[in-house]
Formats: C-alpha cells, sequence, structure tokens
C-alpha cells in the first residue's frame, strides 16, 4: 500500500519538495516568487494537516475498538468454554481492528515527518500580502524560515527540576526554536527587520492522587519572542530619540547606531498555554503591522 | 491619484483617465472600480462590502481599517490636491504643493477645504 506521503510530495515542484525534506527555506527573491512560492507551500502544508489530523483520530478509535474487542473476545472464549468458532470469528475481527490501527499509525507517523511547522502560513505569508504594495518589487527579499517541530531534541535548551512542592516531580524543560528571520525592502529604501523565536516550555507533573495512584500531568507554556527592527532611508528620516525615550516606559525599544544608518528594535514576548500538548497559536499578521506601526511613529523628517 | 502602501503613503504614479464621482480625485486605469454610480476611487469604493473583491479595494479597506484601529498616520510622499481625513502628516511643516502634471494645472482647481473620503 503506497503511502499518501510519496504521491503528494511527487506532484510538487522540487524547490518545495526541498523546503518540506529540509524543513527549512533559505534565501532571497523578489516579493512576486516568495509570495507564489509560501502560497503553494501552505496549501501544501494545510491538506497534510488536515489529513494528518483524520488518519490520528482514525488510529486512535481503531485502536481503542481493538483494545475493547480483545476484551470482549476473552470474555466470550471463556463464555463459550474454547469454541473453536467463536474463537476464529473474535480472533478474527481483532486482527482485523489491529490491522486498520497499525495501517493508519503508520500513516500518521509518515504524514508527520512531512508536516510543517505553521508560523509560515498563519504569520509571515499574510503579513507580506499585506505588505505587498509597500515592499519594493525590484529588491530582493531575504527569508529564513525554520519548518522543523519546535519541541524535537535539537532545540532543547534546559531540563531542570523545579521545587516539587506538593508533586513527587517537576521538571521543566525549556525549547527555543528560530522559527523565521526576515529582511524586508520597502519601496521608499526603508529596510524592515522581524525575527520571531518560539520557546516552548513544559511542565511535567508527577504527584499521588488522593487515592494513593501515581499520576503523571503535563503542560505547556509558548512563549513567541517578536523582534521587529526599522532602518530608516537616513536623508529622508531619522529616529526621534525623544519618542525613543517616550515610548520605553510601556514598551522594549532600543535605538542604535549602525553603519548603514539608525535602527530601531521593538520588543515583544506573546504567551499562550495550553493543557493539550504545545499550543499551536502564531503571532497574527496584525500584530506584526501594529510594531512596525509603532516605530515608524518615531520617525521624523530628515533636517 | 490613488493612494498605495500601508507605512508610508505615495501616489500610484500612473496616467490618470477619469475623476471618481464621489470625491473626483483623478484616478488611474489600473485604480478605476465601476460602482452603481459609475467610476470611483479605491477608497471611496472601501466601505461598500460588493466592491471589496477588488485587489485595490480591498488594501484601501485594511488600509483605514488599521489607520483607525491603532491610530497610525502614515508619513506621505504624494502631491496631490485630494486630502482625505487620513492625510494628517502631508501638513507637518510643508508647504502647499503645486499641481505636478499640465493637466492638473490646468483642469482641475486647488480646493481649500479638505476632500473628506
Amino acid at each position: 500500500m503506497a503511502h499518501k506521503e510519496s504521491l503528494t510530495l511527487d506532484t510538487l515542484p522540487p524547490e518545495i519538495r526541498d523546503a518540506v525534506t529540509n524543513k527549512r527555506i533559505s534565501g532571497r527573491k523578489k516579493l512576486g516568487r516568495w509570495l507564489v512560492f509560501l502560497k503553494t507551500l501552505s496549501e501544501f502544508d494545510e491538506q497534510v494537516d488536515a489529513q494528518y489530523n483524520k488518519v490520528k483520530k482514525r488510529s486512535v478509535g481503531f485502536g481503542v475498538l481493538t483494545f475493547v474487542c480483545l476484551f470482549a473476545s476473552i470474555f466470550a472464549l471463556a463464555f463459550s468454554e474454547g469454541n473453536l468458532v467463536v474463537l476464529a470469528s473474535c480472533g478474527s475481527v481483532v486482527f482485523l481492528l489491529f490491522v486498520f490501527f497499525m495501517v493508519n499509525w503508520l500513516n500518521a507517523r509518515a504524514l508527520k515527518k512531512i508536516n510543517l511547522e505553521n508560523s509560515f502560513r498563519e504569520t509571515v505569508l499574510p503579513f507580506l500580502a499585506i505588505l505587498s504594495e509597500e515592499i519594493s518589487p525590484k529588491d530582493k527579499i531575504t527569508l529564513d524560515l525554520n519548518l522543523g517541530d519546535p519541541t524535537a531534541k535539537q532545540y532543547k535548551v534546559s531540563e531542570q527540576k523545579l521545587p516539587p512542592g506538593r508533586n513527587r516531580k517537576l521538571i521543566e524543560r525549556t525549547y527555543c526554536f528560530p522559527a523565521c528571520h526576515a529582511k524586508i525592502p520597502l519601496e521608499n529604501g526603508t529596510l524592515l527587520l522581524l525575527d520571531l523565536v518560539k520557546n516552548p516550555v513544559s511542565y511535567d507533573r508527577y504527584y499521588r492522587s488522593s487515592s494513593g495512584k501515581s499520576k503523571h500531568k503535563k503542560k505547556w507554556k509558548l512563549i513567541i519572542d517578536v523582534t521587529a527592527g526599522l532602518v530608516p532611508v537616513s536623508e529622508e528620516f531619522q529616529v526621534s530619540e525623544a519618542e525613543v525615550e517616550r515610548m520605553t516606559a510601556s514598551a522594549k525599544v532600543k535605538l542604535k547606531e549602525k553603519k548603514g544608518g539608525q535602527l530601531c528594535c521593538l520588543r515583544e514576548k506573546l504567551k499562550f498555554k495550553s493543557a493539550k500538548g504545545v499550543p499551536d497559536e502564531n503571532v497574527s499578521p496584525e500584530a506584526l503591522v501594529e510594531m512596525f506601526m509603532k516605530l515608524c511613529t518615531m520617525l521624523n523628517p530628515a533636517a | 491619484m490613488a493612494k498605495t502602501g500601508l507605512l508610508f503613503l505615495r501616489d500610484c504614479g500612473s496616467m490618470m483617465i477619469n475623476n471618481c464621482v464621489a470625491c473626483g480625485r483623478p484616478v488611474c486605469r489600473n485604480h478605476a472600480i465601476d460602482s452603481d454610480q459609475g467610476i470611483v476611487c479605491p477608497e471611496c469604493a472601501a466601505p461598500k462590502k460588493n466592491l471589496r473583491e477588488e485587489p485595490a479595494v480591498r488594501n484601501s479597506a485594511h488600509r483605514q481599517d488599521y489607520y483607525s484601529r491603532y491610530g497610525y498616520a502614515p508619513y506621505y510622499y504624494g502631491h496631490t490636491l485630494f486630502y482625505s481625513d487620513q492625510d494628517y502628516r502631508t501638513f507637518d511643516g510643508k508647504d502647499p504643493v503645486q499641481a505636478e502634471t499640465p493637466d492638473q494645472a490646468a483642469g482641475i482647481a486647488f480646493e481649500d477645504d479638505y476632500m473628506e473620503s
């Protein structure tokens, strides 16, 4: 039985197939080419997500049914005192259910390998579309997108035992996943810089219930570190230090003098929580637009 | 002339072919929107939901939405004589501008009042 994974990948252009296989996009292209590329990749990822959720539910369903039928078969056999007909029919039902469970489970595993991290299609692509009139059509946009799993082992930065309190054990694991780094040149020469870093944190809690049973619960927290930067054209604009000082009271703003001109950065942290796996929220493109608007309000025409 | 951009506004720069029937501003072929009343500019078409399939109208509607939501006043590079209620920065320390093209100078009178979209 051919995996759905190989059927779908074969129909993709080579560039997109590479992005899916390597789980990384890195390069410099003009806006039009990026939009076409990311849109095709986004459509593929949406299909994979939908299929993965469907197949995962089926595998769980068949798994549960297999166990239920197995226990029911044991009781049936006990009551029928080892009747061969009952044994054959129960055995074939359990075997069939187990085969369906394994097929769906293997399909889900295969689809998980080609499933991409969603921030490129929920944040980056709509953000580029919103700014499409603003972005220079002649200059190239530099994008470095990480499409892997944020909770993969290579992104784990720390694992520590916290004071357990009323629990037997409490372990905190922190990951650092650089999701996106972008340099976007605008038509008036201004350069926008965007950096997204996802920091999933898991808390494994081991405790005893009131009835004395050992139990385990896992909670997740996601902190997305967003840094928006603006390098204005020095002949036209300069960053107002008074505005920067005013904004510093309520936001993390920094002004640096670089070789190419002034660099003004705004940094925000967005937090999400979940008790059912890693939170799947992403930064909304509107939130990014708001951050860049805040940076632009700090500009004054150059003297 | 229709405005383009979001963080920094500028005129679209294309040749004008007609005037908007609602506000009178000149529109080019790319930004002329067919409505029940006639040819309108994207700013006048933006409040009408049935016209938002046009990319220029959609961009204009998004622009108005972001400006009103975040209270943002963009820097404007253009020289159009037609101002909407969002063109505040145009008047920061700048002198009134003259019409750029002979068509503008000949056909359109300079108006002292703001033209609200």
